[in-house]
C-alpha cells in the first residue's frame, strides 16, 4: 500500500481494520496533497522578503493557505475521532484530543522560546538611534516575566505562530462540538454558522497582548471553518455532493474565483488600478482576515468545488512519486507546521545577517520545503516501523 | 549620498494649495505627523557620552533647506510626534492639528505602530484615506511618508503589508507618496549607508535624517513646479 495508513491525528498504533472510507483505496488522498501544499504555502508567506512567496495563492485570491489548513485540519480531526468516538467512546476519544491539543501546546511554548531567542539576540546587540521606535517595541522583553505568563496563556502570539494559538483552541473545544456533530450535524453547523455571524456584526474577539492587540485568527470566527470541515469530514461532503457536482456552482464559482483574482490583481498591478469602482470597494472592503470575512469564506468554497471538480478522488496523479512529498508533509501537519515555522525563522536569519539577494531567497525557499519534506519522510519511516513491530507483537 | 531613484523622488502628483502659498509669499506652515521617539533619548546618550551629540531628525532639515528655497514669506515646520500611535488613532486627531496648525502642507508618516500592532491592513488603509480626505478638507496638501527600513526587526513586524497599503491610499488619494523604506532599502543595496551594522557610526543618524530632510524637499519642490508648469 502506497500511501501509509497513519493518520494525521495521534494515535501511534492505527487498528489494522478499519471502516473503509469514501474511496477503496483508504484514505482521500486529496486532502493530505492539499494540507501539505497548505504547508508550504505557509512557510513561503512566513518569509519575509522572499520572491518564494510570489507563488502562493494568497496572492491569486482573497483566501490563503490558512484556509485550506484550517478545514482539512478539521475534515479529519472529525473523520479520524469521529471514528474513534464510536469504537472507544466519548471520553476516551475526548482524552484523546485533549492530549493532541496538549502537544500543540506544548510546540507552541517550544517555537516561542526559538522566538525569544531571536528578539533577545537582536535586542541585545543592537544599539542604533535610528531605530528607536522599532527597537522600543521589543523591550517587553524588559519584563521577561509579563511576557512569559502572556505567553503561556496564548495571549502574546508573535508574527508568523498566530496559527498555532488558533489550532490549539479549535482542538482544545473540539470534543463537546464532535460530540454535537455526531449527534445533531447541521444543527451543530448551524449554531457555528450563527456564531461567526455574530462575530461579524459584534466583532468580539480575544484580547491579546502586548498593548490592545486582539487574536489575529478570531477563534469565534474562524470555529466556522473548522466545524465546516468537520461536518464535511462526518458525511457532509457526501450530501453535498450533487450541489458540487451542479453545474450552474461550478459555473459561479469560476466567475468568482475570476473576479477575485482580478480585484487582488488589482492590488498590486497597476494597469489594473481603479477597477474596483470606489462603491463597490466601500461595501467590501475590508476584506477582514480576523474575523474571516464572507468573500474569504466564498472564496475558498469556490476554490473547493473547482477541485473537487478537476481532481476526482481516484486522479491517477495522486499516486505518482512526484507529489508524494506533498502527501507526506500533509500527513504529518503538526510536526510539519511547526517545523515550517522555525524553518521560517531560520531563513529570515540568514537572509538578513548572511545574504538577501534573490538566489538566496530561492535557496532558503527550496532548502526549506526540502526539509520539511525530509521530516515527513523519517516521521512516516517512524510510524511505519511503529506500525511493524506492533503488527509483529500481535501477530506472534 | 542622497541619492535615490528618481522614480522615488518624483512627487507624481502636484501640491497646489503649497504652491499657491508659496507664491503668494505669506508665511506657510508644514505640519510634520510623525512618530519620531528620538528626541526624548537624546539627554540618555548626551549623558552617557562626553559631549552630548545633537540628534536632529528630518523634519528640521525640512525647514533648513526650504528657507533656503522661499526666502520670503517665511516657511515653519510645526512637528507634532506621537510615537506609539496608530494610523487611526491620527486620523482622529487630525482635524484638531489641522485647525490649530493651519498647514498648507501635511507630511504624514505613519505605518509603523501599525506594523508593531500587527494591525489590520484594511483598517489602517481605510484610516490613511480618511486622513487624506481631512487634510484636503482643511485646505492644505499632504505628502504621505511609509515607515522607515529597518532590517533588525523585520522579523517581529512586517512592515511590507503597510508600505504597500500607504502606497495604495496616496495613488488613490493623488497624493505624493514618500517611500522612505524603498529609499533606505536603496540605500543598503548600493552599500551607501549600513543599517544592519552592530556598530553604527556616530553620525548614522545624522546622516540619514538629513538625506531624508533633503530628499523630501526635493519632492516638495517637484510637486509645487508641477503646479506651476500645469498652470501657464
Amino acid at each position: 500500500m502506497p500511501a501509509p495508513l497513519a493518520a494525521t491525528a495521534n494515535t501511534p498504533v492505527e487498528p489494522a481494520e478499519r471502516p473503509a472510507p469514501p474511496t477503496a483505496s483508504g484514505r482521500d488522498l486529496r486532502l493530505d496533497l492539499f494540507r501539505g501544499l497548505a504547508l508550504w504555502f505557509i512557510f513561503l508567506n512566513h518569509v519575509p522578503n522572499n520572491v518564494g512567496n510570489w507563488i502562493t495563492n494568497r496572492n491569486f485570491g482573497f483566501s490563503d493557505a490558512t484556509e485550506i489548513f484550517v478545514f482539512i485540519s478539521g475534515y479529519t480531526a472529525a473523520m479520524v475521532y469521529g471514528r474513534q468516538l464510536d469504537a472507544s467512546g466519548v471520553l476516551v476519544t475526548s482524552a484523546r484530543i485533549l492530549r493532541r491539543a496538549w502537544q500543540l501546546y506544548v510546540a507552541f511554548i517550544f517555537l516561542f522560546v526559538i522566538y525569544l531567542a531571536e528578539i533577545s539576540y537582536v535586542v541585545g546587540s543592537f544599539e542604533n538611534p535610528l531605530y528607536a521606535e522599532e527597537m522600543g517595541a521589543l523591550q517587553f522583553l524588559a519584563e521577561p516575566d509579563v511576557a512569559l505568563v502572556q505567553a503561556l496563556l496564548l495571549k502574546f502570539r508573535p508574527a508568523n505562530m498566530d496559527v498555532l494559538p488558533l489550532y490549539i483552541v479549535l482542538l482544545a473545544t473540539f470534543p463537546p462540538i464532535l460530540w454535537a456533530l455526531k449527534r445533531w450535524a447541521d444543527a451543530t453547523l448551524l449554531a457555528s454558522f450563527l456564531l461567526w455571524l455574530a462575530v461579524q456584526f459584534l466583532g468580539f474577539n480575544l484580547p491579546g497582548y502586548p498593548d490592545d492587540r486582539m487574536w489575529f485568527f478570531n477563534p469565534f470566527a474562524w470555529q466556522l471553518m473548522f466545524v465546516f470541515g468537520g461536518w464535511c469530514g462526518l458525511g457532509g461532503s457526501d450530501r453535498l455532493a450533487r450541489l458540487v457536482h451542479a453545474r450552474a456552482v461550478l459555473v459561479l464559482s469560476v466567475l468568482y474565483l475570476a473576479l477575485s483574482l482580478a480585484v487582488v490583481t488589482s492590488w498590486y498591478w497597476p494597469p489594473l488600478e481603479g477597477l474596483v469602482p470606489p462603491a463597490i470597494g466601500d461595501i467590501i472592503y475590508p476584506i477582514s482576515k480576523t474575523d474571516l470575512s464572507v468573500l474569504r469564506f466564498l472564496h475558498f468554497l469556490a476554490l473547493a468545488v473547482v477541485i473537487v471538480r478537476l481532481i476526482p478522488v481516484q486522479a491517477p496523479f495522486l499516486r505518482w512519486e512526484a507529489v508524494r512529498p506533498l502527501i507526506m508533509c500533509g500527513q504529518h501537519s503538526l510536526e510539519v507546521f511547526c517545523f515550517g515555522v522555525f524553518l521560517s525563522f531560520a531563513a529570515h536569519f540568514v537572509l538578513n545577517e548572511v545574504s538577501g539577494t534573490v538566489l538566496m531567497q530561492l535557496t532558503m525557499s527550496v532548502s526549506g520545503i526540502a526539509l520539511m519534506v525530509g521530516l515527513s519522510a523519517v516521521l512516516s519511516w517512524y510510524a511505519r516501523a511503529e506500525r511493524d513491530r506492533a503488527a509483529r507483537k500481535k501477530a506472534g | 549620498m542622497c541619492a535615490a531613484p528618481s522614480a522615488l523622488t518624483r512627487a507624481g502628483f502636484s501640491l497646489p494649495r503649497l504652491a499657491r502659498s508659496l507664491e503668494k509669499k505669506e508665511p506657510t506652515t508644514i505640519l510634520v505627523v510623525n512618530s519620531a521617539t528620538t528626541t526624548k533619548r537624546l539627554t540618555d546618550a548626551g549623558a552617557a557620552g562626553s559631549k552630548s551629540v545633537a540628534l536632529r531628525s528630518f523634519p528640521s532639515y525640512i525647514e533648513e533647506t526650504l528657507r533656503a528655497r522661499y526666502p520670503e514669506g517665511g516657511v515653519v515646520v510645526t512637528t507634532r510626534s506621537q510615537p506609539r500611535a496608530t494610523a487611526e488613532t491620527i486620523r482622529d486627531e487630525l482635524p484638531a492639528m489641522l485647525a490649530e496648525a493651519r498647514p498648507a502642507l501635511v507630511i504624514w508618516q505613519t505605518g509603523t505602530f501599525d506594523a508593531i500592532l500587527g494591525a489590520e491592513t484594511s483598517i489602517f488603509s481605510d484610516a490613511v484615506d480618511t486622513g487624506i480626505g481631512y487634510v484636503h478638507d482643511a485646505g492644505a496638501d499632504l505628502i504621505l511618508v511609509s515607515p522607515q527600513y529597518s532590517p533588525r526587526t523585520d522579523f517581529a513586524f512586517d512592515i511590507g503589508a503597510y508600505t504597500n497599503a500607504l502606497r495604495w491610499a496616496a495613488r488613490l488619494g493623488g497624493v505624493p507618496f514618500f517611500d522612505r523604506y524603498a529609499i533606505m532599502h536603496f540605500w543598503e543595496d548600493e552599500g551607501i549607508f549600513d543599517f544592519d551594522t552592530a556598530r553604527p557610526s556616530p553620525s548614522l543618524f545624522d546622516d540619514v535624517h538629513s538625506c531624508i530632510g533633503r530628499l523630501l524637499v526635493g519632492m516638495i519642490v517637484d510637486g509645487v513646479d508641477l503646479r506651476t508648469l500645469g498652470s501657464r
